[in-house]
């Protein structure tokens, strides 16, 4: 950052217009510059041909959006799943006491593991091995293991946020609460888990993003959703623009989901209770 | 050194007797030349190569009276066949007539001229029989696919096989006793991504559950053992290998009937072979007689391909 200068409080009227100017002028230079070499680069018609054309672009489209209700779908119910098993997951592993310990290792196994262990794995063993096992009454969809994984996966990583939410509210809270009688677990449902959701929400807002854009596992195991779709017409027509279509569409609805985590983010960082640690805000100071 | 020698008298014979032929002086040739048309009467079919230049004492093979053809080791069914089985080859047996790809390769050695007991097989890996360089043989058949990149190193025959969509799926499944196009529509249907199985499977099945997709022949046949689709769509020499080798009580339920331009097997031969043209009108002459396709009942819808209407 170099060094600082006190502006957010001390700089002068003036100062503000000035580095805004500065701002948009050094924009302009870096993004013309990059897009001056990148166009002037021995490649590039090549790869306009190959990745933006746009009536390809145009075809891909109307195919990738209707496919990807299927991500969405998959992403929706496997979030609320997951907020209910990663929950449990830091509860557990938040038990104090010896009589918790085999408990807590199996949570602290299960995350280690599914942390571990790429999504693309997991997919094709429980996608393909799972139903191998003909177990009665268990379907044998694909997009039911799809499901099945993204919130195994994603409970690991979001039973961490959980559990870095509850440590963070201060002991003398459970302390104070139970000194006026409340049991262990009404200490934890009215007075540790509210304050810990409450600080959480921004970095878990972050693992669904990951979860949403890793619903694209689900084509492995055999389902057109929205990255298969794309990959069928790259494959009849060796260009790759309905990939390009595929990254707008995710783009499209990650981005505001970002900005909207950045927003919690900040406004919880001016009242001063926010886990910043886990956030991957790319808004740098403000 | 041999073998430019070899080459050279035996295009000296052939430039001798062309000129003979055509000047129709000589008595000799043009005897020649008759009989040999009377040992193939079909080749007058094909415009491509005259009945002279095919006869069996003016095609320049390697070994002069003897049709010289590889085959990849092992020859797998049902394009060979081991029975009777042969030491020299595994699993099929290319000297026996038996079997799709060894009863072609007979079925155009007669009709170049050569006997039975003239056609003597060796055995070449797959991949140097696509490759440019000398050749040990006169013709190659094994599965090798048309393209139009090979076709740059060797030479490539007209198509004795098209490579058909054909669906397989295990033999327990309802789907397996299905004989129409039309019974295929109320299936779970799949086929590997990037293939035209699929294109076939939306645009000529178009089945009432959506397909899946998968990355590899592999996953598919994996989700087609796992019972989450019912059959696969892949071309006819991938069905045969996959039913025999990769899926456990798997089956052919049959082929599908070919819509637009399919890929064929083809007989490889060396870069500008003398003997393409006439390989070409056999294989011409077997299609317009109906030889290829008895062949084809006996050796490809024999061995459990049957053909879907």
């Amino acid at each position: 950052m170099g060094p600082r200068r006190p502006e957010r409080s001390g700089g002068r009227p003036s100062d503000g217009r000035r580095s805004s100017w500065i701002a948009f002028a050094s924009t302009l230079v870096v993004f013309g510059l990059l897009g001056t070499i990148i166009v002037n680069s021995p490649g590039w018609p090549e790869i306009q041909r190959s990745f933006l054309d746009a009536e390809r672009f145009a075809d891909a489209w109307a195919d990738v959006v209707p496919a990807f209700l299927k991500n969405v779908q998959l992403a929706l119910i496997a979030e609320g799943l997951v907020l209910v098993l990663a929950l449990v997951l830091a509860i557990l592993r938040s038990l104090p006491g010896p009589a918790f310990f085999p408990f807590r290792v199996l949570a602290t196994i299960y995350v280690d593991v599914f942390r571990a262990v790429p999504g693309v794995l997991i997919i094709f063993a429980l996608g393909f091995g799972a139903p191998a096992l003909r177990l009665p009454g268990l379907p044998n969809e694909p997009f039911f293991w799809a499901i099945v994984t993204l919130t195994l996966l994603y409970s690991a990583y979001v039973s961490e946020v959980y559990r870095a939410g509850i440590e963070s509210v201060h002991p003398s809270q459970d302390a104070a609460a139970r000194s006026l009688g409340l049991s262990r677990w009404q200490s934890l449902r009215y007075v540790v888990l509210p304050q810990a959701i409450r600080r959480v929400i921004p970095p878990l807002l972050n693992d669904f993003i990951g979860l949403q854009k890793d619903t694209v596992l689900v084509s492995f195991i055999g389902v057109v959703e929205i990255f298969r779709t794309a990959q069928i017409k790259q494959a009849a027509s060796f260009n790759f623009t309905p990939y390009v279509a595929v990254a707008v569409v995710f783009l499209l609805v990650t981005i505001p989901l970002a900005r909207f985590t950045d927003w919690l983010l900040a406004r919880q960082g001016r009242r001063g209770e926010a886990l910043v640690g886990t956030s991957t805000s790319i808004s740098g100071a403000r | 050194m041999r073998s430019a020698l070899r080459s050279s008298i035996a295009l000296l014979a052939v430039v001798l007797i062309a000129g003979c032929t055509s000047g129709g002086a000589a008595p000799s040739a043009s005897a020649a030349a008759s009989a040999s048309a009377s040992a193939a009467p079909s080749v007058a079919a094909s415009p491509s190569a005259s009945a002279e230049a095919c006869a069996k004492d003016s095609l320049e093979v390697m070994t002069p009276g003897t049709l010289t053809i590889g085959a990849d080791n092992p020859a797998f069914p049902p394009y060979f066949s081991d029975d009777p089985p042969d030491p020299d080859w595994e699993i099929g047996n290319p000297n026996n007539g038996k079997g799709f790809e060894s009863a072609v390769a007979y079925e155009i050695a007669k009709r170049l001229g050569f006997e039975s007991d003239e056609v003597t097989w060796v055995p070449v890996a797959f991949n140097s029989a696509i490759a440019p360089g000398d050749k040990p043989y006169d013709m190659y058949l094994t599965q090798v696919s048309y393209s139009d990149e090979r076709a740059e190193a060797i030479d490539l025959s007209d198509g004795y096989l098209d490579q058909s969509q054909t669906v397989i799926a295990l033999a327990d499944n309802p789907i397996a006793s299905v004989t129409s196009v039309e019974g295929l529509k109320e299936f779970r249907l799949g086929a590997p991504v990037g293939t035209t199985s699929y294109d076939y499977i939306v645009e000529n099945i178009q089945p009432t559950t959506e397909p899946s997709v998968y990355d590899t022949l592999d996953a598919a046949i994996q989700a087609l053992s796992v019972d989450q689709i019912d059959g696969v769509l892949v071309d006819l020499p991938t069905a045969f290998y996959a039913t025999a080798v990769q899926l456990e009580n798997g089956t052919i339920v049959g082929t599908l009937p070919t819509v637009g331009e399919v890929e064929h097997f083809s007989v490889a031969l060396d870069k500008d072979s003398p003997l393409t043209d006439c390989v070409n009108s056999a294989i011409a002459a077997m299609k317009a007689d109906g030889t290829l396709q008895a062949i084809t009942d006996e050796w490809i819808t024999g061995a459990g391909a049957p053909e879907l209407e």
